[in-house]
């Protein structure tokens, strides 16, 4: 089985995936990366995004939400809060649910630092993860968060720069 | 002697008892099935979790990752000396001994460990559970309210980042959670479990030595540790909630079941005795008649 590996996605309502691939690809928190099989073990944490996956030459796309993926031995382990595949997507809904959360997010005047604003940025990207996934993305969000603190040497970046400036940068 | 008619009132009022106690253990049957499946559903996740948590504080203290641990917020551990109490109840009542007997189990814990001279501090989910330790005057720090109405992974990690944010602040040196084990729809345990700080290394099961090995973190293992601890913490209590469900689920549908019984056997004593009754006033309508005619032929 060398030129396979598991991929198993667990969420809280159990396991929603488990397949054979010949190729995977998570955005993490520093960014997308890309496994096949004979990878060195790594432990990712991941950000809201697209997870997509090579079975038989074809090219499968889903939704995660905010996560971790251990590699080890042609296994892949994806834990994550949330998932979504294009079948089961609601466009109706998840339009809704972006417009709610944007609303709130413009009308916000608490702690931009705290549990709430972060919980409503998160509701956002994972709308808009989903329409991206759907084939309707919408505009660049402004706005990005991570839960982790992430020292930008851990990024390979210049000190003083943090994610959250990065993001922003292709907006200014 | 009750009249005839209050006993048939009776039945009738019985009756209508007993038509709303075997719905309500209908309805609970059927959530306690879906309360089921979700623990089912729940459990790879809690595993690998576990598991994951274990790679990353790694699978043998050396002394170098000792510092690493006595270094992290998280992951330290104090002597225990305050404590707070997590107490799963359900709002509703009705479902037998299953609120009454984790209020005793908690109270007890409580006043064992202010015997043995900790300071404790109560955190409460529940209608049942709040009202009972507020009654007592207990020290209760934070009622968690409206759990049971949505409940899913982000309502824990919501009680989660509660619970742990005295910790951190270096108020609180443990958390423990008392909640009723679902074991089967008959049978409830309640259980106290010290959920934070996370258990010695030693029982943290250790990895087979094959599947030590070096693995590459990616940010660094701190930050990975910042946001996995709370993880493992959420899943505990969301394991925790849903136990503590199917729990109350599987007391009501019992308590229901025998009250639907013992209506039963209500119905059927009061239908003895209204029949007793009614052969009691023929017999004596009888005697006045035969009386009557007795009288007339004297």
């Amino acid at each position: 089985m060398a030129d396979q590996l598991h991929l198993e996605i667990v969420t809280p309502e159990g396991l929603r995936l488990s397949e054979q691939v010949n190729e995977l690809t998570a955005p993490s928190v520093a960014g997308e990366f890309g496994v096949l099989p004979g990878h060195l073990p790594v432990f990712c944490a991941l950000a809201t995004g697209i997870v997509s996956y090579v079975v038989r030459g074809e090219r499968h796309r889903v939704a995660v939400g905010p996560g971790f993926v251990e590699v080890a031995d042609d296994h892949a382990v994806l834990l994550t809060d949330r998932f979504m595949t294009k079948d089961a997507l609601d466009p109706v809904r998840v339009r809704l649910d972006l417009k709610h959360a944007d609303e709130k997010l413009d009308r916000f005047d608490g702690d931009p630092s705290g549990q709430e604003y972060l919980e409503l940025v998160e509701a956002e990207q994972w709308a808009a993860i989903q329409l991206e996934l759907h084939g309707d993305p919408p505009p660049p969000l402004a706005r990005t968060i991570s839960r982790l603190h992430i020292a930008p040497h851990d990024l390979g970046l210049a000190e003083g720069i943090t994610a959250d400036e990065i993001a922003e940068e292709p907006k200014s | 002697m009750p009249s005839l008619k209050d006993i048939r009132r009776r039945i009738g009022s019985v009756k209508s008892t007993q038509k709303i106690t075997r719905a309500m253990k209908m309805v609970a049957g059927a959530r306690l099935n879906r309360a089921q499946q979700r623990i089912t559903a729940l459990r790879p996740y809690a595993v690998k979790t576990h598991e994951v948590l274990v790679t990353v504080v790694g699978p043998a203290p050396e002394e170098g990752e000792a510092q690493v641990e006595a270094q992290h917020p998280l992951l330290v551990r104090r002597p225990e000396e305050r404590t707070l109490l997590l107490v799963i109840t359900s709002d509703r009542g009705l479902c037998g001994a299953f609120n009454s007997s984790i209020a005793k189990t908690a109270e007890r814990l409580w006043r064992e460990q202010e015997a043995e001279g900790k300071t404790v501090k109560l955190a409460t989910i529940g209608r049942k559970g709040r009202d009972y330790f507020r009654r007592r005057k207990a020290p209760v720090h934070h009622v968690f309210e409206g759990v049971w109405e949505r409940l899913d992974i982000e309502k824990a990690g919501q009680v989660a980042r509660e619970l742990l944010a005295p910790f951190l602040r270096g108020e609180v040196d443990a958390i423990y959670v008392v909640y009723n084990e679902f074991k089967s729809a008959m049978s409830q345990r309640p259980v106290a479990e010290r959920l934070f700080p996370l258990e010695d290394r030693g029982k943290v099961a250790p990895l087979a030595e094959g599947a030590q090995r070096e693995f590459s973190f990616e940010p660094s293992r701190e930050a990975l540790l910042e946001r996995l601890v709370p993880m493992y913490v959420e899943v505990s209590i969301l394991r925790a909630l849903l136990e503590s469900m199917a729990s109350e689920l599987g007391a009501r549908m019992t308590a229901m079941d025998s009250a639907t019984k013992n209506a039963s056997e209500m119905i059927a004593s009061l239908t003895l005795q209204y029949n007793r009754a009614r052969q009691a006033a023929i017999t004596k309508e009888l005697m006045e008649i035969i009386g009557g005619a007795e009288a007339l032929k004297a």
